[in-house]
């Protein structure tokens, strides 16, 4: 029900911190009732944006509408009473109070300072009656729930307190397949009810399939913007990026050698599940599949990070050399982490300390360190991946993420590891860090390692890999020529779909 | 204009615990005139700083690893009691006094570095929190030294380490200027600086008190990493009761109750994050003597020793919002 003043309209707006332009002259329309997709690479402006929509953050030009009145929040407090309701990935729930507690907290009806418990459960129940069928009890805790409940009960909040436009922020992101549909199911009815959904996401199959429109932010400024049903994905894919999609891939030719890493019937403690694959050297296999699949497990499993029920893992053909994370590095494993900040990187220590861990002998004798050797060694590795950065000792959380994710591989590179299991390496990185992962990942091949490249995202793995298998329940397929498949078939093997037609 | 304000940035991180020490020492001077920082009152706060600086350097390792040890006093007051009821024994079947005495020092530092292996592998193999852990070897440890003194001071009867902890040097050995104390604080310092910062193994203490996950992932051995800083924390804490011993001359098992507390203040007031990743040597020994030159100032200033007390608490808090201050304003590390 499109009605002729939109629900949000922002009018050249723009702000910047310090020298950097986050947004710069945005017009962004949101009309009432749809679910508008706000897309863009990192950086691009998105976060910044949806700040001043909050009142977190003012702008320092333009102007803000809200059904046509004039819009200026001081702070998130006045963003909330003028019914915008933020959803972030990290949710602002008390986990130990119910799930009623929880969606009236704030805005608890009292009467002389005593809570109205019949009137608390009264509001929550009919909020979370107004998403449907969840299933989601609501004197339940709510730590017992898993995250895609959690994420409905701050909807139902947001709900109480009559919210005219909700802003989702990658809300797929750790969730299940089933927890996604339910909140798609929400999501349109939220929509038929009139509220305006923002949708930010990195995973466009989702914005084409819950979304109405969609406008695409590119360094902070508004580069095209259209109906969803009327624009396809590639065109999309190729505003976000500024360039077109097959200029992303860089191929590099390179030759397949003998057998490097053989995994035969592995089994983890929940997973994988008897995953086995032959990675040849020069060869780059990439696994697709969806989140919670066993991708992650599976390396993790490999590398020794998680414990393995039973199965046979050879590197270069021995079996008996050790499991442990220290003695896979020694025999020439590298595994980079899907989850930087918490594991793959040290954020507040140096450059030079995050390139080193696990390898210190070229710099060190009898375990004393030599300064000056190391701050070649890490300026060399800087170099060589255009780390961007003040110098080796400049700490890593002062790194854009691309930069950081550089840090990560350069590490497995100073390895000189010759089996590269990469867990979502493009995650959370800009494009121009992207490019560039594609190139190194191309130079491994040429130079005879073996690569695993794990993502979400399958567009980069049939533009970068030699071969890609999918990960549906624990279980890997066999591995498909690139050349040879199509996105839908992958598609169909990731989901399981096809084990259901056969 | 960014180089400079990197250099302002560099000095005032590196610094700031020069900058307080700097600033309470000269506060104290106009106060109380030249003779605070005469040869006299430096040799004497000096020496009453040797037993916390010792025993902060094993907990500036534990607390960079992201651990905390509260058993420290405990193991303090251990150390002396075993050393001494040791020098006792040995003297009374018929060892020579400097044998007895070296040989109870080394049965002492021992102890404590047992005492050290304990709480690691209770933290590594237990899989109890360095809190709880430490918060009960700190009773454990205090009862032992109870029981093994029987609840009493024990004299040894002879003051052969005295020396250690005289406030002057000994006649014998005046080119020393202070304390023979004080210079094994400064021999613990440097080797406390070289091990942080760099050796492979202190390197790894960092990455273990940033992001375990990280330092697992590069093939660090996290349990045996832990275990072997504990192990460090007792040893040094051993090293540290020694002194106490010499400095009261007698075995004592209700000693350095609380002085846990001054040992992770020293740490913190040294820049070291209680939340892991960040610390340094020199940060806790500057810590550790500006603690000491502040209580000393204030008692000479005829402050009463509860206004001392908050004091001291209150300078904790400032350094630790300044520093709050300073990684809001340039970002951390």
């Amino acid at each position: 029900m499109p009605e002729s003043v939109p629900r949000l309209r922002m009018e050249g707006v723009a702000k910047r911190f310090g020298g950097i332009v986050a947004v710069d002259g945005v017009g962004f329309e949101v009309l009432a009732g749809e679910v508008h997709a706000l897309v863009g690479e990192n950086g691009a402006g998105k976060s910044t944006l949806m700040k001043i929509l909050s009142g977190a953050i003012l702008p320092d030009a333009g102007s803000l509408f809200l059904d046509g009145e004039p819009y200026r929040p001081k702070d998130p407090r006045e963003g909330r009473a003028r019914g915008i309701a933020m959803i972030y990935q990290e949710l602002n729930l008390a986990h130990d109070l119910t799930v009623e507690a929880n969606i009236c907290l704030g805005i608890e009806p009292a009467r002389r300072g005593f809570l109205r418990h019949g009137e608390i459960r009264r509001l929550a129940r009919d909020a979370l009656a107004e998403l449907g069928d969840t299933g989601i009890e609501p004197d339940e805790t709510v730590g017992r729930l898993g995250p895609g409940p959690r994420q409905l009960v701050e909807i139902a909040r947001a709900l109480v307190s009559r919210a005219r436009i909700v802003v989702l922020d990658e809300p797929t992101s750790s969730l299940s397949a089933e927890d996604t549909r339910l909140l798609f199911a929400v999501v349109r009815r939220l929509a038929a009810s009139g509220v305006s959904v923002v949708y930010i996401s990195h995973f466009l199959e989702e914005v084409q399939e819950i979304a109405d429109r969609f406008t695409v932010l590119r360094d902070g400024r508004v580069v095209g913007s259209g109906r969803i049903a009327e624009t396809p994905l590639d065109r999309i894919i190729a505003l976000m990026v500024g360039r077109e999609v097959q200029d992303l891939f860089p191929h590099i030719p390179h030759e397949i050698g003998e057998p490097i890493l053989d995994v035969n019937d592995l089994w983890g403690k929940k997973l994988p599940r008897g995953a086995g694959v032959t990675l040849h050297r020069g060869e780059v296999l990439g696994i697709f599949g969806l989140v919670g699949a066993g991708r992650t497990e599976f390396l993790r499993a490999i590398y020794g990070l998680d414990p393995v029920r039973s199965g046979r893992i050879r590197v270069a053909g021995i079996e008996d050399a050790g499991r442990l994370p220290h003695e896979r590095i020694r025999q020439g494993v590298g595994l980079l982490s899907e989850d930087r900040k918490l594991e793959g990187l040290a954020v507040d220590q140096s450059i030079a300390d995050n390139l080193t861990y696990g390898r210190m002998e070229p710099f060190s004798r009898f375990g004393v360190i030599s300064p000056p050797k190391r701050r070649r060694i890490v300026e060399e590795w800087m170099a060589r991946l255009s780390i961007r950065g003040r110098g080796p000792h400049q700490a890593v959380s002062a790194l854009s993420g691309g930069n950081q994710q550089k840090v990560a591989l350069a590490r497995i590179l100073y390895w000189e590891a010759d089996v590269v299991l990469l867990d979502e390496p493009t995650r959370g990185v800009d494009v121009g860090s992207k490019v560039e992962i594609y190139r190194l990942i191309g130079d491994l091949a040429v130079r005879g390692k073996a690569v695993v490249f794990v993502s979400s995202y399958l567009p980069e793995l049939l533009g970068v890999c030699d071969r890609i298998a999918t990960m549906h329940r624990g279980e890997l397929s066999v591995p498909l020529e690139t050349r040879a498949t199509t996105p839908e078939a992958i598609m169909a093997l990731a989901t399981g779909t096809r084990e259901d037609a056969a | 204009m960014s180089g400079k304000r990197n250099v302002a940035r560099i000095l005032i991180e590196e610094l700031a615990p020069f900058i307080l020490l700097a600033l309470v020492i000269i506060f104290f001077c106009i106060l109380l005139g030249p003779r605070f920082v005469g040869a006299y009152n430096i040799r004497m706060v000096t020496v009453q700083s040797v037993v916390v600086m010792l025993a902060a350097m094993g907990a500036t390792a534990v607390i960079v690893s992201a651990g905390i040890d509260l058993s420290v006093g405990s193991t303090l007051a251990l150390t002396t009691v075993v050393i001494s009821v040791v020098t006792r024994s040995l003297m009374a079947s018929g060892w020579s006094a400097g044998l007895a005495s070296a040989t109870s020092v080394v049965a002492g530092i021992a102890l404590a570095t047992a005492c050290g292996s304990l709480n690691g592998l209770s933290i590594t193999l237990l899989r109890v929190n360095p809190f709880v852990t430490t918060l009960g070897t700190r009773f454990m440890f205090r009862g032992l030294a109870l029981w093994i003194a029987g609840s009493r001071t024990i004299e040894t009867g002879r003051d052969d380490l005295r020396f250690l902890m005289d406030i002057s040097p000994p006649e014998a050995a005046k080119w020393l200027l202070v304390s023979p104390g004080v210079w094994i604080a400064l021999v613990a310092l440097i080797v406390a600086m070289v091990l942080l910062k760099l050796t492979v193994f202190g390197r790894y203490i960092y990455a273990v008190g940033s992001s375990e996950g990280t330092a697992r992932l590069c093939g660090v051995r996290v349990g045996i990493q832990k275990l072997s800083i504990y192990i460090f924390a007792g040893f040094m804490a051993g090293i540290a009761g020694t002194m106490l011993f010499s400095y009261q001359n007698q075995g004592d098992p209700t000693a350095a109750d609380g002085k846990e507390l001054y040992v992770i203040a020293a740490a913190v007031i040294g820049g070291a994050s209680l939340s892991g990743g960040r610390g340094s040597a020199i940060g806790t020994a500057v810590g550790a003597l500006f603690v000491q030159f502040l209580e000393q100032g204030l008692v000479q200033w005829g402050v009463a020793d509860p206004i001392q007390k908050i004091i001291v608490g209150a300078f904790l808090i400032l350094a630790v919002a300044l520093d709050q201050y300073r990684a809001r304003r340039w970002g951390q590390g």
